[in-house]
């Protein structure tokens, strides 16, 4: 891979790796940090890149530990003010729709799932994987895929319904 | 794609189960995002709008990674050189000390040898008759000494009486 090869390699995978960090994070800077790591773990091991049978599924994996490393760092101190960040993205209260604020709802429920629920629903239902790839790049079995991809959408289905917000769409 | 009320309804069960295929919940995404979504099941339009919506997040990074590669290329290439020209320095260094070593307990080794070879024989009877021969001429000359000696004495013996 020269640098024009892994030019295309980060346009095609710069997305992906930071909507799945951000999906770990919630924190915009953080996320763009830990998609330059893996990116250039990605160019560190150039030579070697071909021998991954699952690159996407590496990628993820990579992705997630690097994740759950910030967070560790980070779970000491920074546990409120995260808690603060996320109830502040919730509250602009101007000029928003039922819709958008069940969109945000949504957002909000997805990003409080227990780890495994969040990572199935977001790289089944955003990224669109195959269930074989996500127990790749969760370090789960298949049949923990299943469960967890069928508890994080009946859940939402549930708080969708409780919640009263679709009676004013 | 059939957008029944009926076929909307099973996929969305399925969905809901986690049993869906991909195709399956691409159908269900195309209807629910189409705005002609059936009022029983609209409660549920935002949720596919929410993932369609998250499915366009995106960055361009592409500058700063390549910029960033290329900043730490050169620093990479002095490294790796300075590190095989050191490994060269310390194998010639190596060699010559190694040569010089050999040489020197070659040298040593032959003068031993040499030296060994001097009063060394190959069988027991040989040294022994070395031995003997020295002892011989040792006595030899002790004998002449000896004979020397008792001239001497008997001269001087002789001159005593003349005096």
């Amino acid at each position: 891979m020269d640098q024009l090869d892994f030019r295309d390699f980060v346009r095609t995978h710069q997305d992906k790796i930071f909507r799945f960090a951000m999906r770990l994070i919630q924190r915009e800077e953080e996320a763009k940090d830990i998609v330059q790591d893996v990116l250039i773990k990605i160019w560190d091991r150039r030579d070697e890149i071909h021998k991954i049978d699952n690159l996407d599924g590496w990628i993820f994996t990579v992705t997630r530990n690097l994740c759950i490393d910030r967070i560790r760092a980070r779970k000491n101190y920074l546990d409120v003010s995260t808690q603060v960040q996320v109830e502040d993205k919730q509250d602009n209260p101007h000029e928003q729709t039922s819709k958008s604020q069940l969109m945000n709802l949504i957002k909000k429920l997805i990003n409080d799932m227990p780890e495994k629920q969040k990572m199935v629903i977001h790289l089944r239902d955003i990224e669109g994987l195959s269930y074989d790839e996500i127990a790749e790049a969760c370090a789960i079995s298949l049949a923990q895929v299943k469960v967890n991809l069928h508890r994080a959408r009946l859940s939402l289905k549930e708080k969708i319904i409780q919640s009263g917000l679709y009676g004013q769409l | 794609m059939d957008s029944s009320k009926e076929n909307i309804k099973q996929l969305l069960d399925k969905y809901w189960a986690g049993e869906t295929s991909l195709t399956e919940e691409s159908q269900l995404s195309s209807y629910f995002t189409s705005g002609k979504v059936d009022e029983e099941f609209k409660a549920y339009a935002p949720l596919f709008a929410f993932f369609t919506e998250e499915r366009n997040l995106s960055i361009d990074i592409e500058d700063d990674i390549l910029a960033k590669i290329q900043a730490a290329k050169p620093e990479a290439k002095i490294v790796s050189f300075h590190w095989r020209r050191a490994v060269a320095v310390a194998a010639s260094l190596l060699l010559v000390i190694s040569i010089g070593i050999m040489t020197y307990r070659n040298q040593e080794h032959k003068k031993q040898a040499d030296l060994a070879q001097l009063d060394t024989f190959e069988s027991p009877e040989q040294a022994l008759e070395q031995t003997k021969a020295a002892l011989q001429f040792l006595s030899t000359k002790m004998n002449k000494a000896t004979d020397k000696a008792a001239k001497t004495i008997s001269k001087t013996k002789s001159l005593d009486i003349i005096n």
